[in-house]
């Protein structure tokens, strides 16, 4: 479907602002044909308003776009929405409503091939209900007809607007795993813009994070997570420890003992560090257990938030009580709050030169 | 949402529209200007008590309108009043009866019904639809958890209502209020018939009987300058409401037990209908009756009718067609530009239609050297003229129904951008479209005083057949021509009450499951 070699999508120097506002800023990004790729941003980080740039709907201040080879955007150069073939399943699904689900998908469709709604049906597994009008569906449903919408006109580039966001949780776990199923069948190079961070590293080969109209990062979700390019970003991704440290002998000392360490600069011996530790990297036992290794800490328990599947316990040393720490076990810590326990570090950290770590540093210990 | 870059052919459809509007008042302006004392003929005394006639009147109406239509709206949207479904269309029909037809029901009923009392009694009962109408669709459409919220909070069933409940309602109210006193100050044909005398009847006498074409001109803008001012207050009062609603599912509002109060509500109702339509309904009758004797024309009637549908259906189809530019501006490109321009099409809604037939004949005859004057096609602009606005209405409301979101879904499917208009956007905006195209239909079957003013020689429709056999005393040959346009005019109106009925239950029920 693409030309040899060329990316599916590849983003220039893209930019945008509305009045006085930059909302995006120099955004560069490229994807590999037939990738899954996710957009991963807070609210108000403009990935809506890339993803419109991107189908045609606005126009950027400067920049281009490239889909599947083909040049859309570009100074001097504009392909109408029309021309760009860009599946577009948006947040709401927006189907016609004054078509009959069959006739959405036949949409796009040359009056020639209509009959290939039905394919695209079944591959959706919506075959059955072709003759129900969109508001007679369910939320699930309603996605689904629209990914069947969007792939008949064979697309070069597909892009998902936040599409699982209005469903119920229950559900949604399984239309995403259902709808990212059909999409890797159906080899699309796929654009996922989403606000939640589980959704982006659980369906996605590659996620990029947009931050105040930027690519903060672009990485494979294992290399993202575990090697964020800053503390804000580690704490964007998901609930963390930042420490204090100090780097000794290729390893890092914090409150919680010695680590071994990675980082994307060099460190220099005796450097002032930011250190993340991941809830999931401490482990704790109450203090009458036994099976506390050597090295382990006393540490007080102040509150215990039970999951089920999980636990999140909040809890302070006992030697160096100014720090708030986070910790998560699987299933129950078979701790209670008030009680003692004794932690330790798993695993090796990363860590970042302090000043760098300040300079970008927004919030420390958020939830999300 | 952003700026996007305004289609110059769209801008272009809607300046020139707007253009057209103003053309009225411009000529009208200019025309007043060259007359040789506007002062001396607007500043007298005269003139001091036609406008203490004119405003006393539309207050209190108005007011009356106002606590009939709300009243009526609430009992049925919010109450368990009997035979509510038969109340929500039998309190819109009045819409269809024109307020001349009404005044000979009543005045023929009793001849002391007349002067300011008269046209108080005439006036509530003939135009009180026009608050029922948005009173009751917001009522309809209000978040009952709003209501439930302020129970919870300690507030009474009544207490609930004039906090909460009317609250909601102010916009639907005020909107509705302005209408009636625009139409209040724009009649003709009922006052003249109970003898009160307000500007427009003045206008109308200037014109016929003393050919003064610049008197009446001058005497126009006063009676506009009024009615910008009301537009103008309405909209100031109107505020911002930009609490954005919750996408709660909808549930239908929970109904206020009337208890002991039943019969009477049910009393009062009913005294409403018989008197918006029964009076005027079975005095007609009854000179149908009397007419047994007399020799019915039958063909006249006929033609009239034919006459009266044709304008109908011309003038609704031009009236949507020039509110769909405006409408499309507004409501895809909103910004200043679209702001400006769709609230000076507004201004129309100021502009009587007496004035609006007078400047157009005006023009006709100073600028055309008489092209155009009294003629089909001109009859037929100055109606898609006069209720331009009731095209908009129904066009804006629908479009801003149809998500653009939709419109740029189907453009990425690869589909062009007029065939997307034709495919996803006309089909859902057409109930829109009908529902504007059958207001104006409506009023153009109704409508006596411009038809008065500006149709071609020797044609008749049916509210000047009705109205010359009236000015005769011949009530028995007027009757059955009062009767047909009713008829006809209701025709859409019960189309319309359906399909808003429809549209209501539809959201209610379906809602897509998020």
């Amino acid at each position: 479907m693409s030309a040899e070699g060329a990316p599916g999508l590849a983003l220039l120097g893209l930019r945008k602002h509305f009045g006085s506002q930059l909302v995006l800023d120099e955004v560069d990004l490229t994807v590999a044909p037939g990738a899954f790729a996710a957009l991963l941003g807070a609210s108000g980080s403009g990935k809506t308003t890339l993803l419109r740039l991107i189908a045609g709907f606005e126009r950027p201040d400067a920049g281009s776009v490239v889909i599947g080879g083909q040049v859309v955007e570009a100074p001097g150069r504009r392909v109408a929405p029309e021309g760009r073939r860009v599946g577009y399943v948006p947040q709401e699904a927006a189907l016609f409503p004054h078509l009959s689900v069959e006739a959405n998908v036949a949409f796009g469709l040359a009056r020639r091939r209509r009959n290939e709604a039905v394919r695209l049906l079944e591959l959706v597994g919506m075959a059955p209900y072709a003759h129900r009008l969109p508001h007679q569906l369910s939320g699930g449903q309603q996605q689904r007809v629209a990914l069947a919408r969007a792939l008949a006109i064979k697309p070069a580039l597909v892009l998902l607007d936040e599409p699982f966001s209005s469903l119920d949780p229950n559900l949604r776990a399984a239309v995403r795993d259902e709808v990212g199923r059909i999409l890797r069948e159906a080899g699309s190079t796929v654009l996922l813009v989403t606000h939640d961070q589980d959704e982006a590293l659980s369906l996605a080969d590659v996620v990029a994070v947009l931050r105040r109209g930027v690519v903060a990062q672009c990485a494979a979700p294992r290399a993202l997570y575990g090697a964020p390019a800053d503390v804000e970003l580690a704490c964007f991704l998901g609930e963390a420890n930042v420490l204090e440290g100090v780097a000794t002998a290729g390893l890092v000392a914090t409150v919680l003992g010695v680590a071994a360490c990675s980082s994307g600069t060099e460190i220099a011996e005796g450097e002032a560090l930011e250190v993340l530790v991941r809830p999931e990297q401490l482990r704790l036992v109450a203090t009458s257990d036994p099976t506390a290794p050597p090295g382990s800490l006393a540490a007080v328990v102040e509150r215990l938030d039970y999951h089920g599947h999980d636990a999140v316990i909040r809890l302070r040393l006992e030697r160096e009580s100014r720090t708030p720490l986070v910790a998560r076990t699987l299933g129950d810590p078979g701790v209670a709050a008030g009680e003692r326990v004794r932690v330790w570090l798993d695993g090796a950290v990363r860590a970042w030169p302090r000043q760098v770590a300040n300079a970008t540093r927004r919030a420390v210990n958020v939830q999300d | 949402m952003s700026p996007r870059k305004i289609p110059p052919l769209l801008l272009a459809l809607a300046l020139a529209v707007c253009v057209v509007l103003a053309g009225p008042l411009v000529f009208l302006s200019i025309e007043a200007a060259s007359a040789r004392d506007v002062g001396a003929l607007v500043f007298r005394a005269f003139t001091a008590e036609l406008l203490w006639n004119t405003a006393r009147l539309t207050v209190v109406a108005v007011a009356a309108c106002v606590v009939l239509g709300t009243g009526a709206a609430f009992l049925v949207e919010r109450t368990d009043l009997p035979l509510r479904r038969f109340f929500a269309v039998a309190f819109v029909v009045p819409l269809a009866i024109p307020d001349f037809v009404v005044a000979f029901g009543w005045s023929s009923l009793n001849g002391a019904i007349s002067g300011f009392w008269g046209a108080l009694l005439v006036m509530s009962v003939a135009v009180y639809p026009l608050v029922y109408l948005p009173v009751a669709a917001s009522l309809r459409n209000g978040d009952p958890t709003e209501e439930e919220v302020a129970r919870s909070l300690g507030y009474g069933a009544l207490r609930t209502f004039a906090r909460v409940t009317l609250a909601q309602a102010r916009v639907a109210i005020l909107g509705g209020a302005l209408l009636c006193a625009l139409v209040i100050l724009a009649e003709y044909g009922a006052f003249e018939m109970l003898g009160y005398q307000t500007f427009t009847t003045e206008i109308f006498t200037e014109l016929q009987v003393a050919f003064d074409l610049q008197g009446a001109a001058a005497l126009s803008l006063v009676l506009v300058a009024l009615s910008i001012l009301l537009v103008a207050g309405e909209l100031l009062s109107r505020g911002r409401r930009t609490a954005e609603r919750t996408r709660a599912p909808r549930r239908p509002p929970q109904r206020l037990a009337l208890g002991r109060l039943r019969p009477v509500a049910f009393l009062g109702a009913s005294g409403l209908v018989a008197g918006a339509i029964g009076v005027p309904v079975a005095t007609c009758g009854y000179w149908m009756a009397q007419s047994v004797s007399a020799p019915l024309a039958g063909s006249s009637l006929a033609s009239a009718t034919a006459q009266t549908a044709w304008y109908g259906l011309a003038a609704g189809a031009l009236a949507v067609a020039l509110a769909l530019p405006v409408a499309l501006l507004s409501v895809r490109h909103p910004g200043v530009l679209a702001v400006v321009l769709e609230r000076s099409t507004y201004l129309v809604l100021a502009v009587p239609g007496l004035v609006v037939a007078l400047a157009l004949s005006t023009a006709s005859l100073r600028y055309g050297g008489g092209f155009g004057y009294q003629s089909a096609p001109l009859m037929i602009f100055a109606y898609a003229l006069l209720f331009f606005p009731l095209a908009l209405v129904g066009v804006r409301t629908s479009l801003a129904q149809a998500p653009r979101r939709l419109e740029e879904v189907a453009r990425s499917l690869g589909v062009h951008r007029f065939s997307v208009f034709c495919r996803v956007t006309l089909p859902l905006i057409a109930p829109g479209l009908a529902a504007g195209f059958c207001l104006v239909f409506l009023s153009v079957v109704t409508e006596l005083t411009a038809t008065l003013v500006l149709r071609p020689t020797g044609v008749e429709t049916l509210s000047t057949q009705f109205w010359s056999y009236q000015q005769n005393l011949s009530y028995a040959q007027a009757a059955p021509f009062a009767l047909v346009m009713v008829g006809l005019a209701a025709l859409p109106s019960v189309a319309l009450g359906r399909y808003f009925d429809r549209l209501a239950r539809r959201h209610l029920t379906s809602g897509p499951a998020s």
